[in-house]
C-alpha cells in the first residue's frame, strides 16, 4: 500500500524484488483520527502470515461439504450403511445377466454414495489461532508466529508486532512468499474418484499401478485391501453359495473353442463335477478375487454350471 | 467288539481296511477312493488339506504342502536322509529343539509326527463315517527297514491322531499274511513292493505257526510312481519346447497341470495301448493368447521312457536275493505290491527275473492295509493262530575295540528274548569299559544306529584280556531294551534301559494331540452346520417357489396374509441363523421350516 492511499486494499505480500512500505506515518495520512473507534479493527496489514491467516479464517469457515467437488471418500473411514434397495452395479458388471436362481445379495460393505461421504480432514487449526473477526489482540500469539516459522522453515522470526498510539510498525524483513501447495497427485485423485464412484475394479486398477512404482504408498494400499473386499464380496454374491459343486457344462472338445486364457484354463481343469466353489478356491493357487472373478465369468459364459450340493 | 482298523501309512498314498465278519473290507473316503494321497498342505487363508485335495495344489502351493513325511519321520535332524530331503523338498525343513526334524508351514511348525497324525486322523475319520461310530485302535505297518526311533515315531503319530497303535507291523509282512490269510501253509516269498515314492523288495519265510520272518529286505526309497511320472513330464514338456519354444516347467499352473495328466495318461496306459493327453489354454504366451497340448502317448513310448527304471528294481531284487542267501528257484511265490505293479512292463520284468508269474490275487493298493487289519482283528479276537510273533526288525549288539559290530541279538529274534555274551578289555590295566548299545546289520559299528551309551567302572587292574565282563541283552514284550553289563570278579555292574524316541517329549505329544482333537471337534461342528444349512436351503427354496402360489389361494384372507407373514418370519430367523454358523439354531428353524412347507403343500394341493 502506497503512502497516503488509504483507501488502496490491503497491501498483499509485495514482490522480493519491490521495496517494501516499511510505516505508516501519522504525518502522512493527514485528517486521520486513530481515536476514532472505527479504527479499532486491525485493517489492511495482517498481523499473521498469510496463510496462517488463511488457515485461520478456513477454520472458523469450514467449506460446504454437500458440494460435489469436495465429494472424496476418505477410504480410512467407515462406509456409510446403505440399504439393500440402494446397491448399485459396479461397471464391470453393468448389464451383467444374472443367472435366474441366483440371489441376488447386497454386499456387505456397499459402496459409498456422495451425499454420505465424508470430506477430507479439515485442515487442523493452529495453536491459539485467531478469529480475524474478533477484536483482535494486541499482542501477537507468538506460538502462532513459532509454528507459521516451523512449517516454513526459511522465515525468519518477525519482531511482535508492536502498536503502539498512533502509529504501527512491522518489521516484514524476514517474510518471503509462501509457496503454492503441491497440487494433489492425478493418480491418487483418479483412484479416489473411481472408488466414490464405485468403480471398485478401475480403482483397483489404479491402485495396484500405483503400488507398483511405490510398493509402501499407504493409501494406495488401503484402496487396494477395500475394492478387493468388497469385490470378493460382489462376487461371492453374484455366484451364490460357494458350497455348490461346480461342473463342466460344455463338452470337453468344445472346450479348446472358447476364448479362455491359462488361468480360466487352469481353474477348468481343477473342475471334477464333485469339488465345490469353496473347495476349488483353496486350490486355485491364485489370489481369491481373480479366481472368484474367473469362475463368474465362465458361468456366465455358461462353461461351467453350478449345482447345490 | 471293539473295532480295529489297519492303515498301511504310505509315502506317497495311505489306505484303511477292517475286518467284517471274516472278510477284509478296505473303506472309500467320501470321494470314492481306496488311498488316500498322504499329503498335507496349509492354504493361505490358514485352511489345512490333507489327501487328494492337498494333492491338487502340491505344485502351485509347493512351499505349503508336505509330502513325503515317512522319508523323514524319527530321524535325526544330522542324519544323511535328512539332509538330503531339505535339497530335494519343496517345504521347509528346520531342526528341532530335541535334534529331531521340524517342518514350517505358514507360520506354523510341525514335528514329523503330527504332519504324519494328520493323514492318520484323515484314515480315521474315513473308517468312522464308514462305520457310525468312533474309532479308537489301528494296527499300523511301516517299512521292515525302520528302526525303533522310527517305529515309535509312527506310534506317536497314531497317538496325536487319537490313535490307540496296539501294533507296528513291517509291511512286506503285512502283505504276506494278506496273501496267506485262510491258507495253511510254510513258503518262502517274494514281496515286490513298487509303490508312489519308493522301491521295497523282501524276502520272507511265511510259517503256519504264524512267525514271519523277514530273511532280508533292500530297496530304494527315491525310486517309485512319480518317478515314471517325472518322464511323461519331460516327454510332453520337451515336445512343447520344440513346437513352441516355451518351457512349461517354468509355469506352476502348467506343471500341476502336467503332472495330474501324467499321472493319468500311465494309469490309462496299464489297461489301454494309448491314451490322448488334452491340456487346452495350458499357457499364455506374450501375444495374448493361450496355447494348447494335446499328445497322444503310446504303452510302448511309456515303456522306452521307464525301462531303465524297472531295471533298477530287478537290480535290487538281485541283491535281496543274495542278502538272503537264496537262489531264484527257492522262492515259491511273487506278491505284488503298489499301484505300480500294475504296469505291465514291470509284471513281465518281475514274472522273467522269478522265473514265475507274479502272484495277482491280492490287490496291489490294498493288500498291506487288509493284513494290517487282519492282524488287528486277531490281536482283539485274541486268535493266537493269526498272530504274528512280534520280532526285532534290527540286530542288537555293542561296539567293541576297532569300531566292530557285535552281534548279541540278530534280527527277526522273537520277542521278548534275552541273550548273554562275554567280553573282555582291550587294554592293560583298563578300570573302565563304555557299552556302546548298537542296532543294524553292518559289520562296521559307525554304519549301525546308536540306541545308547553307559559305562562300567571299577574293574581290576590287569593285563588286557584278562577280565571277562559279561553283557546281556533284554527285549521284553513291549520291545523295550535292556543292557547289562558285569564284571565277572568283582560283580561290579552297570545297566540301561533303552527307550525308543520320536524325539518329541510327553508333555508335546499331549499337547499335540490336544491340538488335534480340537481340529476333529471344529471339523465335525462344521459338518454337522453345513448338512444343517443345506437343508435348511432346500426347504427355503422349496418355500420360496410356493409363495406365488400361496398368495394367490391364501392372500386375500386375513389368515392367509397371516400365514404368509409368519412364514416370511421363518424365512428371515432362518436366514440369520445361517450367517451367525448357530447349529442348534439352524437345526430348529428346519423344524419349523418344514413345518411351513408342509403346511404349504397341503394349502397348495387344496387351492
Amino acid at each position: 500500500m502506497s503512502k497516503g492511499d488509504r483507501n488502496a486494499p490491503p497491501a498483499t505480500q509485495p514482490l522480493p524484488d519491490e521495496p517494501m512500505e516499511v510505516g505508516w506515518d501519522d504525518d502522512t495520512v493527514p485528517s486521520i483520527d486513530l481515536d476514532d473507534a472505527a479504527f479499532d479493527r486491525v485493517t489492511a496489514i495482517p498481523e499473521l502470515p498469510p496463510e496462517v491467516m488463511a488457515k485461520s479464517m478456513m477454520d472458523s469457515n469450514p467449506p460446504d461439504l454437500s458440494s460435489g467437488l469436495y465429494g472424496r471418500a476418505d477410504p480410512a473411514s467407515e462406509p456409510a450403511a446403505v440399504s439393500s434397495t440402494r446397491s448399485p452395479v459396479p461397471f464391470e458388471l453393468e448389464g451383467a445377466v444374472l443367472p435366474h436362481d441366483a440371489p441376488v445379495r447386497a454386499p456387505s460393505a456397499p459402496p459409498l454414495s456422495i451425499a454420505t461421504v465424508s470430506t477430507a480432514p479439515p485442515p487442523t487449526r493452529a495453536a491459539g489461532h485467531q478469529d480475524y473477526n474478533a477484536q483482535p489482540e494486541l499482542e501477537v500469539d507468538e506460538s502462532v508466529l513459532n509454528s507459521a516459522i516451523a512449517a516454513r522453515g526459511r522465515w525468519a522470526k518477525p519482531e511482535p508486532v508492536v502498536q503502539r498510539r498512533g502509529s504501527l510498525e512491522l518489521d516484514l524483513s524476514g517474510f518471503e512468499s509462501a509457496p503454492p501447495r503441491p497440487a494433489p497427485d492425478p493418480a491418487l485423485r483418479a483412484l479416489a474418484d473411481r472408488y466414490a464412484t464405485g468403480d471398485y475394479s478401475g480403482a483397483l486398477i489404479v491402485a495396484e499401478g500405483l503400488l507398483e512404482t511405490t510398493p509402501d504408498h499407504a493409501e494406495a494400499l488401503r484402496y487396494a485391501q477395500n475394492c478387493r473386499d468388497v469385490l470378493t464380496q460382489m462376487y461371492s454374491a453374484r455366484l451364490g453359495a460357494l458350497d455348490q459343486v461346480v461342473g463342466v457344462a460344455i463338452p470337453n472338445d468344445q472346450i479348446r473353442w472358447l476364448s479362455l486364457d491359462h488361468r480360466a484354463g487352469f481353474l477348468l481343469s481343477l473342475v471334477d463335477g464333485t469339488s465345490s466353489v469353496e473347495e476349488l478356491l483353496d486350490i486355485s493357487g491364485m489370489p481369491r478375487l481373480d479366481a472368484l472373478r474367473i469362475f463368474y465369468s465362465l458361468l456366465q459364459e455358461q462353461v461351467i454350471s453350478l449345482t447345490p450340493r | 467288539m471293539e473295532r480295529v482298523i489297519g492303515i498301511d501309512l504310505g509315502t506317497t498314498n495311505s489306505c484303511v481296511s477292517l475286518l467284517e465278519g471274516d472278510q477284509p473290507v478296505v473303506i472309500p473316503n467320501r470321494g470314492g477312493y481306496k488311498t488316500t494321497p498322504s499329503v498335507v498342505a496349509v492354504t493361505e487363508a490358514g485352511k489345512r488339506l490333507v489327501g487328494h485335495i492337498a494333492k491338487r495344489q502340491a505344485i502351485t502351493n509347493a512351499e505349503n504342502t508336505v509330502y513325503a513325511a515317512k522319508r523323514l519321520i524319527g530321524r535325526k535332524w544330522n542324519s544323511p536322509q535328512v539332509k538330503n530331503a531339505i535339497l530335494t523338498s519343496s517345504y521347509t525343513i528346520i531342526e528341532g529343539p530335541h535334534g529331531d526334524v521340524r517342518i514350517k508351514l505358514r507360520d506354523k511348525t510341525y514335528s514329523v509326527p503330527e504332519v504324519s497324525s494328520m493323514v492318520l486322523q484323515e484314515m480315521k475319520i474315513i473308517a468312522e463315517d464308514y462305520l457310525g461310530e468312533p474309532v479308537k485302535k489301528a494296527v499300523v505297518t511301516v517299512p521292515a527297514y525302520f528302526n525303533d526311533n522310527q517305529r515309535q515315531a509312527t506310534k506317536d503319530a497314531g497317538a496325536i491322531a487319537g490313535l490307540d497303535v496296539i501294533r507296528i507291523i513291517n509291511e512286506p509282512t503285512a502283505a504276506s499274511l494278506a496273501y496267506g490269510y485262510g491258507k495253511d501253509f510254510d513258503r518262502t516269498v517274494a514281496v515286490y513292493d513298487l509303490g508312489g515314492g519308493t522301491f521295497d523288495v523282501s524276502i520272507l519265510e511265511i510259517g503256519s505257526t504264524g512267525v514271519f520272518k523277514v530273511i532280508s529286505t533292500t530297496g530304494d526309497t527315491f525310486l517309485g510312481g512319480e518317478d515314471f511320472d517325472a518322464r511323461i513330464i519331460d516327454w510332453l514338456v520337451n515336445g512343447f519346447l520344440q513346437e513352441h519354444s516355451i518351457d512349461l516347467r517354468q509355469d506352476r499352473m502348467a506343471l500341476q497341470r502336467l503332472r495330474d495328466a501324467a499321472e493319468k495318461a500311465k494309469c490309462e496306459l496299464s489297461s489301454v495301448r494309448e491314451t490322448e493327453i488334452n491340456l487346452p489354454f495350458i499357457i499364455s504366451t506374450g501375444r495374448n493368447e493361450a496355447l494348447h497340448l494335446q499328445r497322444t502317448l503310446t504303452r510302448d513310448t511309456l515303456e522306452k521312457l521307464t525301462d531303465d527304471l524297472v531295471e533298477r528294481t530287478v537290480e535290487i531284487c538281485r541283491q535281496a536275493l543274495e542278502d538272503a542267501r537264496l537262489h531264484v528257484d527257492e522262492i515259491e511265490d511273487v506278491i505284488l505290491v503298489g499301484g505300480m505293479t500294475r504296469m505291465p512292463a514291470v509284471q513281465q520284468s518281475v514274472g522273467e527275473f522269478f522265473g514265475r508269474e507274479p502272484n495277482k490275487s491280492v490287490h496291489p493298493d490294498e493288500v498291506v492295509a487288509v493284513g494290517a487289519a487282519i492282524q488287528g482283528a486277531a490281536l482283539v479276537q485274541d486268535r493266537h493262530d493269526m498272530i504274528l510273533l512280534d520280532v526285532t526288525p534290527h540286530a542288537l549288539g555293542i561296539m567293541t575295540f576297532g569300531s566292530n559290530f557285535e552281534e548279541l541279538i540278530p534280527q527277526n529274534t522273537t520277542v521278548p528274548t534275552s541273550r548273554t555274551k562275554t567280553f573282555t578289555t582291550s587294554r592293560d590295566d583298563q578300570t573302565a569299559v563304555k557299552i556302546l548299545v548298537m542296532q543294524g546289520e553292518s559289520k562296521r559299528a559307525t554304519e549301525n544306529e546308536l540306541l545308547g551309551e553307559f559305562i562300567l567302572t571299577g574293574l581290576r587292574r590287569a593285563p588286557k584280556g584278562h577280565v571277562e565282563i559279561e553283557v546281556t541283552f533284554e527285549i521284553n514284550t513291549d520291545g523295550i531294551v535292556s543292557v547289562h553289563a558285569k564284571d565277572l570278579e568283582t560283580g561290579q555292574a552297570q545297566s540301561i534301559q533303552v527307550t525308543a524316541t520320536s524325539g518329541l517329549t510327553q508333555d508335546e505329544i499331549k499337547h499335540m494331540m490336544s491340538t488335534a482333537q480340537d481340529y476333529l471337534v471344529e471339523r465335525r461342528t462344521d459338518e454337522q452346520f453345513e448338512g444343517a444349512k443345506q437343508e435348511a436351503e432346500t426347504l427355503m427354496a422349496e418355500i420360496e417357489r410356493m409363495f406365488p402360489e400361496i398368495e394367490r389361494v391364501v392372500g386375500t384372507a386375513d389368515f392367509g396374509r397371516d400365514a404368509i407373514n409368519k412364514a416370511r418370519s421363518t424365512l428371515d430367523k432362518a436366514r440369520a441363523a445361517i450367517s451367525a454358523k448357530d447349529t442348534q439354531a439352524v437345526k430348529l428353524q428346519v423344524e419349523q421350516l418344514q413345518r411351513t412347507q408342509r403346511m404349504f403343500k397341503g394349502v397348495v394341493a387344496r387351492g
